[in-house]
């Protein structure tokens, strides 16, 4: 007569178990992402009533339109996100085709070089890079610029969107160049006809991953560019950490970071099936 | 010789066009990453003077300040690299754990519930912060819950005398809580794949010989998915040990996260020498902690 213990043992699939654990694991994941929407849209929130606001609305989210330094920052974070991602993809482009193409065997060392400098700022400090920027941007009148700000986001998008791109210009199978080549197309034509086709996911995660990134990015908005340049991170850190303390208000800006990251972050997933970079640092 | 000429004839074979595409990207990370590198350690030995205040020549003052166990930075190298530990052990465990469970129990999770998992990692940072600021703050759900939980556990009244201090505390409790909130999903994900490129039939022939699932835990799927969990590991310690914003909201303010004293002595204080020198201190432990996870995901991948 076999053991109970080795009956249950044997269990598989989904039962009472599996699904009290992956319900409590959901709940641990959605429960604190639900309270930047209870706080945003929390009217009336009294101490001893500190279970649920007595009164919901738009308040908050209204207040900003009518700030003029959130406003400010809302339109500065998302300026600089997309200026971020166009330059991070012109920049990084050229260089993906080479890497991940057999283009990359006519380069040499250089190439690895370059891969290896693209990885450096993944293990970096960002506080790091910060201080060691800022004599040079002191220096060529970078310090609270667009152009400044840009340029150091532009250090963390670089090695995420390397990756995405290469990574996509990797599964393109290098014949189809090569008849093209023999068939008389140019680089131009190889470029626009094949590859752009066929690695537009890539660039697309590449354009995400660099968006996100700028979109977040503190310390170094803080310290290049605070108090001429002000962020959504930079104002939401004013509100919980600064002197005038306001959760609704860090709530409500809260969205305009938490919404477009999980959507973007969504397609990237879809596009890239799961296989998508895990950014580091927080 | 010979050398010389191998060298030659490889430079000779460069396809320049090739390099002049890599030219830009070269030229943002040498000026963007390698510049300002440079410039730290050289400001930290006081062989450069990017601002005011930095010393004229040579000296390792800044260095030996900071190994001076009388002087606050040691504190604060030690308070990140225990907060940082615990936190990549909680995290990675959490998540490995999680894979595991699921491995044994032959379950593949919808792709909702997979993305679902995966938001801690997508939410940004200072969403974070924020989240777990109100969460742990004095008013916070954490801290009412708790005062309502004493009326229940009278014997234990003591422990909520005062309401606890859960959030800029000494300890770093709130940046453990909110780094392993948003790092578990990491050592999740890569214990889940690790484990699905094992052989089924490894613990097919154990489970056929009699294995408890303890067994076939220990003895198949920790030894071959260990290098791939040191990485995981790895990594989740890096992602804090770097971090600014997570401890820059939520920490206390002594002690205080290497990366917030540097910035607190540099740009609050204008103490630029001790800046400079726990960024160059920073980043060269950073760096090691990268080249060990760089040396067992090789492991890992060889294994596999």
């Amino acid at each position: 007569m076999p053991r109970l213990g080795a009956r249950a043992d044997q269990q598989t699939g989904w039962g009472t178990w599996p699904v009290v654990i992956m319900t409590a694991v959901t709940l641990l994941i959605l429960v604190p992402l639900c309270l930047v929407f209870l706080y945003a849209f929390s009217t009336k929130w009294f101490a001893n009533h500190w279970w649920w606001p007595q009164e919901m609305g738009t308040k908050w989210i209204l207040s900003i339109f009518q700030t003029e330094n959130l406003i400010n920052s809302l339109i500065n974070s998302y300026v600089l996100a997309t200026l971020t991602t166009i330059a991070t993809i012109l920049i990084t482009f050229p260089a993906a085709y080479v890497l991940g193409t057999r283009a990359r065997a006519s380069t040499g060392w250089p190439a690895d070089l370059v891969e290896n400098l693209s990885n450096l700022p993944l293990a970096f400090p960002t506080i790091t890079v910060a201080l060691g920027l800022l004599p040079l941007y002191a220096a060529l009148g970078l310090m609270a610029t667009f152009s400044g700000i840009v340029l150091c986001h532009m250090i963390m998008a670089v090695p995420y969107a390397l990756r995405s791109m290469v990574g996509s210009f990797l599964l393109v199978p290098p014949e189809y160049e090569e008849a093209a080549r023999n068939l008389g197309a140019s680089r131009l034509y190889v470029m626009r006809r094949i590859y752009l086709p066929l690695v537009w996911r890539g660039v697309l995660a590449a354009g995400i991953f660099a968006f996100c990134w700028s979109l977040n990015e503190f310390v170094l908005v803080l310290l290049l560019g605070f108090p001429d340049i002000e962020t959504i991170p930079v104002q939401i850190y004013q509100f919980v950490g600064g002197y005038y303390l306001h959760p609704q208000k860090a709530a409500a800006l809260g969205l305009f970071l938490l919404i477009p990251a999980l959507g973007l972050m969504y397609i990237v997933e879809r596009m890239l099936k799961g296989a998508g970079v895990v950014p580091a640092g927080a | 010789m010979r050398g010389v000429r191998s060298r030659t004839a490889s430079l000779g074979s460069i396809g320049w066009f090739n390099l002049l595409l890599l030219a830009p990207l070269t030229v943002f990370l040498l000026v963007m990453v390698v510049y300002p590198l440079v410039m730290a350690v050289l400001s930290s030995l006081g062989l450069a003077q990017p601002v005011q205040g930095l010393p004229e020549s040579f000296t390792l003052e800044g260095y030996v300040e900071f190994f001076d166990p009388s002087k606050p930075a040691l504190v604060a190298l030690w308070f990140t690299f225990k907060v940082t530990l615990i936190t990549a052990v909680l995290s990675t465990a959490t998540g490995v754990a999680l894979a595991i469970y699921l491995k044994l129990r032959d379950i593949e999770l919808p792709v909702a519930l997979s993305f679902i998992v995966k938001l801690p990692l997508f939410t940004p940072y200072l969403v974070i912060a924020f989240i777990f600021w109100v969460l742990l703050y004095p008013a916070g759900y954490v801290v009412n819950l708790l005062n309502l939980l004493k009326t229940f556990i009278a014997d234990y009244y003591l422990l909520f005398e005062q309401k606890p201090m859960l959030v800029n505390d000494p300890f770093g409790i709130a940046i453990i809580v909110c780094a392993t909130w948003m790092r578990f999903p990491y050592g999740f994900i890569m214990a889940q794949n690790l484990l699905a490129m094992i052989d089924p039939s490894y613990e097919e022939a154990a489970r056929n010989l009699g294995a408890s699932r303890r067994t076939v835990v220990w003895r198949i799927f920790l030894p071959l998915t260990k290098y791939g969990l040191l990485s995981a590991a790895l990594l989740n310690f890096l992602a804090l040990f770097i971090a600014f914003s997570i401890p820059f909201v939520l920490g206390a303010s002594w002690p205080q996260f290497l990366s917030v004293f540097i910035y607190v002595n540099a740009k609050d204080q204008g103490d630029w020498l001790s800046g400079y020198t726990a960024a160059v201190i920073y980043v060269t432990i950073a760096f090691a902690i990268g080249y060990v996870y760089a040396r067992s995901l090789g492991r890992s991948r060889e294994n596999a």
